[in-house]
C-alpha cells in the first residue's frame, strides 16, 4: 500500500475532490451547530453520555458478561471474536449452519474492519451492501470514506456513472432518480435473501439489546425479512440502560447530521417470537476485540467511547483537505488517526497522529467530549519512546532540549542561527530553505530573523 | 470459540487496570428530569415537527371522522395493514371492500401493496417519532415495505420524547420489538441531497384521532 | 476582584524575540500606558512546545522545567503575547509533569498566574476601549490555541472593536485552523498549504487589508503565504494595532 504521505499528495492533487469535501463537510458542520443549539440542556447531556461511556468501560469484562448473559435470556446466540478473521469465520459458519445463500448487509464499520464482504464471497455466498452509500461503494469496488456518508467524495455525476455502468440502466445523475433505481434493485435482494448482517450503534447491558439506526429504513429491512440475522459488534459499543441509550440517541443524529433524531432507530431484543409475523428466526450477536483490548489498556482508551457520529471529520479540516481515502484504513479523520494506530498497531501507522495541526476543532464537537488532541500527543510520545521517529527529528529535538534549557546557548545560537538565516534571505524574505525546512517553503515564504532581538531591543529601551 | 471468550475476558480485565480515562466529573445529575407538556403544547409539537419531517397530517375530533379520513386515503388501492382489531378508533372498519393483505400473508405479496396501515404505541412530539411496537396482528412490514404508510395515532398516545416513553420499561423484562419512526425513508448519500423513499416509506401520512 | 496587578512578567515567546520583536515592544508600549510595569525574565527561551508537540517529552521537560523555576520566582503574574504558549504553560506542562508531583504542583501554581495579552487587558485590567484609532479593515483570525485551548473568544473582538475607524472584515470560516501547527507546516506541509490556501482565499475575500491576531506563529505562516502569493495584505499582532491607533 502507497506511504501515507504519498496517498496525500493524491488526495491534495485532486482540486474536485476538495471542493466536494469542503461544501459537504462545511454544510453538516453547520446543521451540527443548529441541532445543538435546539437541544435543551445539550452540554448537560454530552456530560452524562460522556460519564455513561467512560464508566461503563471501567468494568467493560463484567459489562460483557452481564450483556452476554442477557442477550442469551432474549434467546439471541453470543459469539466472540479475537480478530476480523475469526468473526468472518464466525459468520460464515453461521450463514452454512443454517443453508444461507443470500446476504444483505446494512452498514456496519465493524465489518469493514473485517473485510467481511470479501471473505463471503470467498466462501460462496451472494452479499449485496444495501445503504444506498455502500451499495455504490461496493458497485465502484472502492472503500467508503467517511463513517456517515460512505461517498462524500463522489459527485452526483460520478455516481450516476458508476450506476449506469454497474447496473446497465440509462445515465442520470439526479439523485432522487438513482434513488429510485436503487431502490428497485435492492428491494429484490431483500425479499429473497436468507441472512441479514447488520452491525450495532449500541448494546444495552441490562436489557440485551442491539440497537441500530439508519435513515433509509435498510437496517431494518436488514433485520427483518432474512431468516438469520448476524449483528457484528465491536465489544465497546455498551451503554448500562435504556436511560442512557436515549441520550446518546439524543445527541448521535444531532452531531452527525443536524437531524433531531435517526429516520430509523430500531430496539432489537431477540429473534421472533411465537405469534409474530416477522423478524429473524436465528439471531446472532458477533462481539469483536480486533484490537480493542489493546486500546484499553493504555494511553487512548478514551476513544473506545467513541459514538462514531463523525461531527470530528467535519469539523477536521485535514480531512477536509484530504478526504478519507488518504486515512489508508476504515477510520477517516481524527477518530482514524487514533483508532487506526490504536487497533493496528504504531509500526505502520505512526504518521497518522502526526498528520494535525492539533487544532481542537474536534474535540470541541464530539458529542462525547473525547480529548481527541491529547490522544494524538499521546501517540506521538508512544512513536517517540518506541524508537520510531526519524533520526533527524530525533536529533533535531535533542538539541532543542539541550539548547532551549540552557539560556545563554539559545542567546548564542538564535544569534548565530540567525545570522545564518539572514544569509539566506533576500530583502529579509527566505524563499527556499534547505532539509526539512523545504517544507515549509513549499507554499510560503519565511520571514528571515530579526537583526535585532526583542531582549536586545529591550535593554536598549531601557538604557535610553 | 470459548478460548476465545476466556481470553479476551482474561486480557481485557488485565487492560482494565491499566486503562487511562477520564476521572469522573462531580456534580453531573442522575439524569434528565422528565419533561411533561400539557396535552395542547403536546399536539403542537408534534404538529410542527410532523411538518418539518414532511409527514401528511390529519387531526380528527371524532371517532367518525377518523375513519372516513382512513377511508378517503386507503379506498382503492392495495393495502398492507395490521389486524383490523390491532387498530384504534374502529378504523378497522375501513378495510372492508377493500384489497388487503395481511401479516400471515406471503413477503412477496405483502411487498406488493402500495399503503401500509398501522397505528402506533406511542409518538414522540419532541422529535415526531412513531414508537411502533410489532407482534401477533401487528407486523412490522406494514410501516416498512408499501411506499405509503397511514398511521392512525390515539391523541392520547402522545408522550414528550423518547426518555419519557422508554420509562415505560422495565429493565429486567423482555422488551417488545420497537422501532422509533421519524419521517419517511430518506438518504442524503448522494452529493448531500435529500431523496425520499430509498428503502422504507416515502410518503407518511399521520391521522391523530380524538 | 483582587486590585490590579501593578507589574507583570513578559513572557516574549521566542519567535517574538528572534522574528518580531517589535511585538514584544507595542506589547509592553501598551501595557506601560495602562500603569503596568514590565518585567523581561532575560533567562526565559522557549515554552517547549516544539518538542512536546513532537512527542519529544524529556526533551521538552528539561525546558518546561526551566521555565516553570523562572516564572515562579517572583509572585507576578505572566503575560504572554501569544495564546499557544500561553496554552502550552498552563495546560500542556500538566500533561508533561503527570508523573512529577512536584512541577505538577508548580505548573498548576503557574498557570493559575498565566495571561495572554488580550486576556489579560480585558479580564483583569478590565479594558475595552483604549481610544485608539486607525484606518484599517482587519481580519481577525482566532488561533486555535486560543480560542479552543484557552477559551478565548471575545476578548480580542471587544479590544478590536474599541479601536475607532477600525472595519472588522466577515471572514468564512473564520474559526478554522491556518494550517501553522509549528511542526506540522513542516512534516505534512501538503496538508498544510492547502488549509493555507483555503484561509488566504477567505480573508482575500473579505476585503481586509490587515490580518490581525494572538499568536505570532499563525501570522508568521499567513504572512509567508501573503508574500508568497504577493498579496499586500499586512499582518499584526493585536497589540500593534493598538499601540499603532494610539501614536
Ligand atoms: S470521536 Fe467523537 S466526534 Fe468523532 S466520531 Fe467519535 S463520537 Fe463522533
Amino acid at each position: 500500500m502507497a506511504h501515507f504521505l504519498d496517498r496525500v499528495e493524491t488526495a491534495l492533487r485532486d482540486e474536485h475532490l476538495r471542493d466536494a469535501m469542503l461544501a459537504a463537510t462545511r454544510d453538516l458542520a453547520s446543521r451540527r451547530v443548529n441541532a445543538l443549539a435546539n437541544l435543551e440542556n445539550a452540554d448537560m447531556i454530552r456530560d452524562l453520555a460522556r460519564q455513561a461511556k467512560m464508566t461503563m468501560l471501567r468494568d467493560l469484562a463484567g459489562n460483557l458478561e452481564t450483556f452476554e448473559r442477557n442477550l442469551k435470556r432474549n434467546g439471541i446466540h453470543v459469539h466472540w471474536a479475537r480478530d476480523g478473521k475469526e468473526a468472518n469465520r464466525i459468520v460464515i459458519e453461521i450463514a452454512k449452519a443454517a443453508k444461507c445463500k443470500r446476504a444483505v448487509k446494512s452498514k456496519s464499520m465493524a465489518t469493514e474492519e473485517t473485510h467481511l464482504n470479501h471473505a463471503l464471497i470467498d466462501a460462496g455466498l451472494d452479499v449485496l451492501e444495501t445503504d444506498l452509500g455502500e451499495y455504490i461503494v461496493q458497485l465502484a469496488d472502492t472503500t467508503p470514506s467517511h463513517i456517515i456518508l460512505p461517498i462524500i467524495h463522489m459527485t452526483r455525476g460520478d455516481i450516476g456513472q458508476i450506476v449506469h455502468e454497474k447496473i446497465s440502466v440509462p445515465y442520470t445523475d439526479d439523485p432522487e432518480k438513482l434513488t429510485k433505481i436503487a431502490r428497485a434493485k435492492l428491494r429484490e435482494a431483500f425479499l429473497s435473501a436468507d441472512l441479514g448482517i447488520s452491525g450495532c450503534n449500541f448494546g444495552v447491558i441490562d436489557t440485551g439489546t442491539i440497537c441500530l439506526v439508519s435513515n433509509e429504513g435498510n437496517a431494518r429491512l436488514c433485520t427483518t425479512l432474512p431468516r438469520v440475522h448476524v449483528a457484528v459488534m465491536g465489544i465497546e459499543k455498551l451503554v448500562p440502560s435504556l436511560a442512557e441509550f436515549d441520550w446518546m440517541i439524543k445527541i448521535l443524529a444531532r452531531s452527525a447530521t443536524g437531524q433531531k433524531i435517526t429516520t430509523y432507530t430500531s430496539v432489537i431484543s431477540g429473534p421472533r417470537r411465537a405469534g409474530d409475523h416477522d423478524g429473524p428466526e436465528e439471531m446472532h450477536v458477533v462481539l469483536l476485540d480486533n484490537g480493542r483490548v489493546n486500546i484499553l489498556g493504555g494511553e487512548i482508551a478514551e476513544i473506545l467511547g467513541c459514538i462514531r457520529c463523525g461531527a470530528c471529520l467535519n469539523a477536521c479540516p485535514v480531512y477536509r483537505n484530504i478526504g478519507g481515502h488518504a486515512y489508508g484504513d476504515t477510520y477517516p479523520g481524527p477518530i482514524g488517526a487514533i483508532v487506526t494506530p490504536g487497533l493496528r498497531g504504531m509500526k505502520d501507522w505512526k504518521e497518522l497522529p502526526d498528520a494535525s495541526s492539533l487544532c481542537g476543532a474536534c474535540r470541541d464537537v464530539c458529542p462525547v467530549r473525547l480529548d481527541i488532541p491529547r490522544m494524538l500527543l499521546k501517540l506521538r510520545q508512544t512513536g517517540v519512546e518506541e524508537g520510531r521517529a526519524p533520526a533527524s527529528i530525533k536529533w533535531m529535538m535533542k538539541g532543542f532540549g539541550i539548547v532551549v534549557s540552557r539560556p545563554w546557548l539559545y542567546r548564542l545560537s538564535a544569534r548565530w542561527g540567525g545570522r545564518v538565516a539572514r544569509l539566506l534571505a533576500s530583502r529579509g524574505w527566505i524563499h527556499k530553505l534547505p532539509g526539512l525546512g523545504g517544507g515549509w517553503t513549499r507554499s510560503r515564504d519565511m520571514r528571515a530573523p530579526a537583526a535585532k532581538s526583542f531582549q536586545q531591543l529591550w535593554k536598549e529601551r531601557k538604557r535610553a | 470459540m470459548s478460548s476465545s471468550r476466556t481470553d479476551i475476558l482474561t486480557r481485557l480485565r488485565q487492560s482494565q487496570l491499566r486503562a487511562v480515562l477520564p476521572e469522573p466529573a462531580q456534580g453531573l445529575p442522575d439524569g434528565i428530569a422528565p419533561k411533561k407538556l400539557d396535552p395542547t403544547a403536546l399536539l403542537e409539537r408534534l404538529q410542527a415537527e410532523f411538518k418539518l419531517l414532511g409527514v401528511e397530517t390529519y387531526v380528527e375530533n371524532s371517532e367518525e371522522a377518523v375513519r372516513q379520513r382512513v377511508k378517503g386515503l386507503i379506498t382503492q388501492k392495495s393495502i398492507l395493514s395490521w389486524d383490523a382489531n390491532q387498530l384504534p378508533y374502529d378504523a378497522g372498519q375501513c378495510l372492508e371492500g377493500e384489497k388487503v393483505y395481511f401479516g400471515h400473508d406471503s413477503k412477496n405479496d405483502q411487498a406488493t401493496a402500495e399503503i401500509g396501515l398501522t397505528s402506533c404505541e406511542a409518538v414522540l412530539a419532541e422529535t415526531g417519532s412513531q414508537a411502533m411496537i410489532s407482534g401477533p396482528g401487528k407486523p412490522r412490514t406494514a410501516s416498512l415495505l408499501p411506499y405509503t404508510h397511514v398511521v392512525v395515532i390515539r391523541r392520547s398516545s402522545i408522550v414528550f420524547g423518547m426518555g419519557e416513553f422508554l420509562q415505560n420499561f422495565k429493565s429486567r423484562e423482555l422488551l417488545p420489538y420497537l422501532v422509533f419512526i421519524t419521517g419517511p425513508s430518506r438518504t442524503a448519500d448522494i452529493a448531500l441531497v435529500i431523496a425520499l423513499g430509498v428503502h422504507g416509506p416515502g410518503k407518511i401520512i399521520a391521522v391523530i384521532g380524538p | 476582584m483582587k486590585e490590579k496587578p501593578r507589574k507583570v512578567q513578559l513572557f516574549h515567546t521566542c519567535i517574538v524575540n528572534e522574528v518580531y520583536p517589535e511585538v514584544g515592544i507595542s506589547v509592553a508600549t501598551i501595557l506601560e500606558r495602562l500603569g503596568v510595569e514590565v518585567e523581561v525574565p532575560t533567562s526565559q527561551t522557549c515554552c517547549g512546545q516544539p518538542a512536546f508537540n513532537a512527542g519529544f517529552h524529556d526533551d521538552a521537560r528539561k525546558v518546561a522545567r526551566h521555565t516553570v523555576d523562572l516564572l515562579l520566582k517572583s509572585g507576578d503574574p505572566v503575560l504572554i503575547p501569544s495564546g499557544s504558549c500561553c496554552d502550552m504553560i498552563s495546560h500542556q506542562y500538566h500533561m508533561l509533569f503527570e508523573n512529577d508531583a512536584e512541577y505538577l504542583k508548580k505548573s498548576h501554581e503557574l498557570s493559575e498566574r498565566c495571561y495572554e495579552f488580550s486576556q489579560f487587558l480585558v479580564d483583569v485590567l478590565g479594558i475595552t476601549d483604549l481610544g485608539a484609532r486607525i484606518n484599517a479593515k482587519v481580519a481577525y483570525h482566532p488561533s486555535c490555541h486560543l480560542l479552543r485551548g484557552l477559551g478565548v473568544r471575545t476578548q480580542p473582538k471587544t479590544l478590536l472593536e474599541g479601536v475607532g475607524h477600525l472595519e472588522c472584515a466577515t471572514v468564512k470560516d473564520q474559526e478554522e485552523c491556518c494550517g501553522f501547527g509549528g511542526m506540522f507546516s513542516v512534516k505534512n506541509s501538503g496538508i498544510s498549504g492547502g488549509m493555507l490556501e483555503n484561509k488566504l482565499k477567505n480573508i482575500q475575500a473579505s476585503g481586509a487589508n490587515t490580518i490581525v491576531s494572538c499568536d505570532m506563529g499563525c501570522l508568521m505562516h499567513l504572512e509567508g503565504g501573503l508574500k508568497r502569493r504577493g498579496s499586500d495584505i499586512n499582518v499584526k499582532h493585536i497589540s500593534q494595532i493598538l499601540a499603532e491607533g494610539l501614536s
